[in-house]
């Protein structure tokens, strides 16, 4: 394997791949980047197993084919710290990996190809394609609410659902839930619903460059795989069955809060610095027309706050777990937001006033 | 690339024909004595059960078994017992419910082979039962564990069990001739071994035999008087204490057998100078105490038990001196023990 690149071209995929790449590694070949020379491209592939991340990057001149892997992270640093617009010789000799740059040469080890283990194309995939900011929206307004290392694993990830003409993220700890839809072009057979792990959506999220550039999405057995521009992401599944989210959403609730979005996220952030640190309980008391917020802690320090909402049903209190509704209340995008209520003991709802094509499912807690 | 010992094909032909019943289960214990092969056939069967071709054994050529070759198969996880107790613990288990959780990476499926699974400990074994429980699809558990029964009941239960056997001494023989092992040494390796094929080998790479005449020899010394117990014990100590006590052990039933009549079943692998010496005193009872004793004190150094080898071995040795000094004054005949 021979080829020329320039280290422009070669930094910013190889920084991506190699940020993949763990530096805890069990198999040594972990640590490694798998470089693939065809033609005028050169593939660059970084793996933790979990995740997989494909990067290209283009040629000056025709390379003379081949596969090899190398230390990712010596590489990138041998790479950062040559002199910008600098050429850099990759040649393979007798298992080791030389580096030109003009004056400099560097010799890597190198472990084979066949060593690596790369994800191949699953063949019976379901492919969607969305636009980037679509998917980053729906991730983004979503993805708070997913388990971190919860020992229901199928809670440590995101379910991604695909119905006739919709595309569904639904994530939830057991406390609350946030799920977010948007219109695509799909026609999916039947119901598809898969569940990525927490690291795959993070990182996916992160691949997000050009909000208008297309996506396109490979949804296999094992695997889902995502073409974001020049890199290819593909990411393992859980082997789970996520909650029935529509059971979860509430369906009763009779009493509606009309409340600035703004407004309301500044009075509970307040109220939240006097709330228990552990459980940051806080106390809503609904007044026809006025919400008042109360917090306090072990050390009887307290915080009370009103507001001017729109409400005219009878009475209410209800506590709540602050973070949880400042979750919701960081994401949504609108002026307005919506909360829908029916009793102290029951889970409450929280949309944006005009649009639906996000819910949000707060449990409530007893004080 | 994972290879099957010659006497396992018949095991392994049950294998398969369970697996074309669809009749294989989710996991499997396999137990048997030492150096017999399980972690061999552990590997042979994952390599099987991972291999993109699926047929009766691994193909060797797709990319699953290239990547099994070179130890790098994403799908594929061992836990081994580690740390100075030599335990599993349970950080290890937990790597093994993320592993399970999620999708196999290459598609053939997930394999968790579990080495040694008696040195599980209470809370590890506990969290690989949940995974035993609710197994994920297409996963398959290999456990194994020469002291099977030390293993909790509720695992037990949750495998099925493939007993493995020592082969008939005619195969291990041509096995290890095969393994380059010379004529003249594999009977008496093979004794040494107890009739393990592969612990004959290792003892052969090891140079075990050299060590096996000195351990006796250094027995008559301490009879003579030329050694003490406390030097004996040190000496011992940084050997393999467990080996070296199993030898001891494996010396006692040799001579109670003796003692109750027994024909001279390995013959040429003790010294019979000392075998005759502990036979004179025609106490089979006393011996036979200490043999329980021995054994019991083995199980303990071998567990988790906080045991000091150097103390454990001088208990062993003054014992045995006591024994043996017993001999020497209650013999009849006057015959002179020692040369």
């Amino acid at each position: 394997m021979k080829f020329v690149i320039s280290r422009e071209a070669l930094l910013k995929p190889l920084q991506l791949v190699a940020g993949v790449v763990e530096r805890r590694q069990t198999l040594p070949v972990l640590s490694n980047v798998l470089l693939v020379a065809e033609g005028d491209h050169l593939s660059l592939t970084g793996t933790d197993l979990e995740v997989e991340l494909v990067g290209r990057a283009k040629l000056e001149q025709p390379s003379v084919a081949g596969s090899i892997t190398v230390p990712a992270r010596k590489l990138m640093d041998i790479c950062k710290s040559l002199p910008d617009g600098s050429m850099i010789e990759f040649d393979v000799q007798e298992q080791k990996l030389v580096l030109r740059s003009g004056r400099s040469r560097f010799t890597l080890s190198t472990l084979p190809a066949s060593e690596f283990p790369s994800v191949e194309d699953s063949p019976q995939a379901f492919e969607l394609t969305l636009a980037q900011q679509q998917l980053k929206r729906l991730i983004d307004r979503t993805s708070f609410a997913m388990a971190q290392q919860d020992v229901r694993y199928y809670l440590n990830g995101m379910l991604l659902e695909v119905v006739q003409g919709r595309v569904r993220m639904v994530a939830t700890d057991g406390h609350r839930l946030a799920t977010c839809a948007c219109d695509a072009e799909v026609n999916p057979a039947e119901k598809i619903q898969v569940i990525i792990p927490r690291k795959g959506v993070l990182e996916l999220v992160r691949l997000i460059s050009d909000p208008e550039a297309p996506l396109r999405m490979l949804i296999g057995s094992n695997h889902i795989r995502a073409h974001v521009g020049d890199f290819v992401f593909t990411s393992k599944l859980v082997d789970g069955r996520f909650p029935d989210y529509e059971r979860v959403v509430p369906r009763n609730g009779n009493k509606t809060l009309l409340a600035d979005r703004q407004e309301l996220r500044t009075v509970l952030q307040r109220a939240a610095i006097l709330s228990n640190e552990k459980y940051r309980g806080v106390r809503l008391l609904l007044n026809p027309g006025q919400l008042q917020v109360f917090a306090n802690n072990p050390e009887q320090e307290e915080a009370e706050e009103s507001l001017l909402v729109d409400y005219d049903s009878e009475n209410m209190e209800i506590g709540f777990n602050v973070t949880y509704l400042l979750d919701v209340l960081n994401v949504v995008g609108e002026e307005q937001v919506k909360i829908i209520l029916s009793d102290p003991n029951s889970s409450v709802l929280v949309q944006e006033a005009e649009d639906t094509d996000s819910l949000y499912v707060v449990m409530p807690m007893r004080l | 690339m994972a290879e099957l010992l010659p006497w396992q094909q018949s095991i392994w032909q049950q294998v398969i024909a369970r697996h074309e019943q669809g009749r294989l289960p989710h996991a499997l214990l396999l137990n048997g004595p030492e150096g017999v092969g399980k972690r061999q056939f552990a590997e042979y069967m994952s390599a099987w059960f991972l291999c993109s071709a699926q047929q009766r054994t691994p193909c060797g050529q797709c990319r699953s078994c290239m990547l099994l070759g070179h130890g790098s198969h994403p799908d594929r996880i061992v836990i081994v017992p580690e740390g100075a107790q030599g335990t599993i613990k349970v950080d290890a288990i937990r790597q093994v419910s993320e592993f399970s959780a999620e999708t196999a990476q290459q598609g053939n499926g997930k394999v968790v082979l579990v080495q040694n699974a008696d040195r599980l400990n209470v809370q590890a074994a506990n969290a690989l039962l949940k995974n035993l429980e609710e197994p994920p699809a297409r996963t398959l558990f290999v456990l194994w564990s020469a002291h099977f029964t030390r293993l909790m009941p509720t695992i037990r239960s949750r495998c099925q069990q493939l007993a493995f056997s020592l082969p008939a001494t005619e195969d291990s023989q041509k096995w290890l001739v095969q393994q380059c092992v010379s004529a003249d040494q594999f009977p008496q390796l093979l004794n040494i071994a107890r009739g393990s094929p592969l612990k004959a080998l290792e003892y052969h790479e090891a140079n075990l035999l050299q060590v096996w005449d000195e351990w006796q020899q250094q027995l008559i010394g301490l009879q003579a008087g030329r050694v003490s117990v406390s030097e004996l014990a040190e000496l011992w100590k940084n050997r393999q204490t467990g080996m070296i006590l199993s030898w001891l052990s494996d010396w006692i039933s040799e001579a109670v057998k003796q003692m109750m009549g027994a024909a001279h079943s390995t013959t040429g692998l003790f010294q019979p100078e000392l075998l005759s010496a502990a036979i004179a005193t025609a106490r089979a009872s006393e011996w036979l105490a200490f043999y329980e004793k021995l054994n019991v004190l083995r199980v303990q150094l071998d567990g988790t038990a906080n045991l000091n080898p150097s103390l454990a071995l001088e208990m062993i040795l003054i014992e045995w001196s006591r024994l043996m000094r017993t001999s020497s004054r209650s013999r009849v005949d006057g015959k002179p023990v020692r040369n």
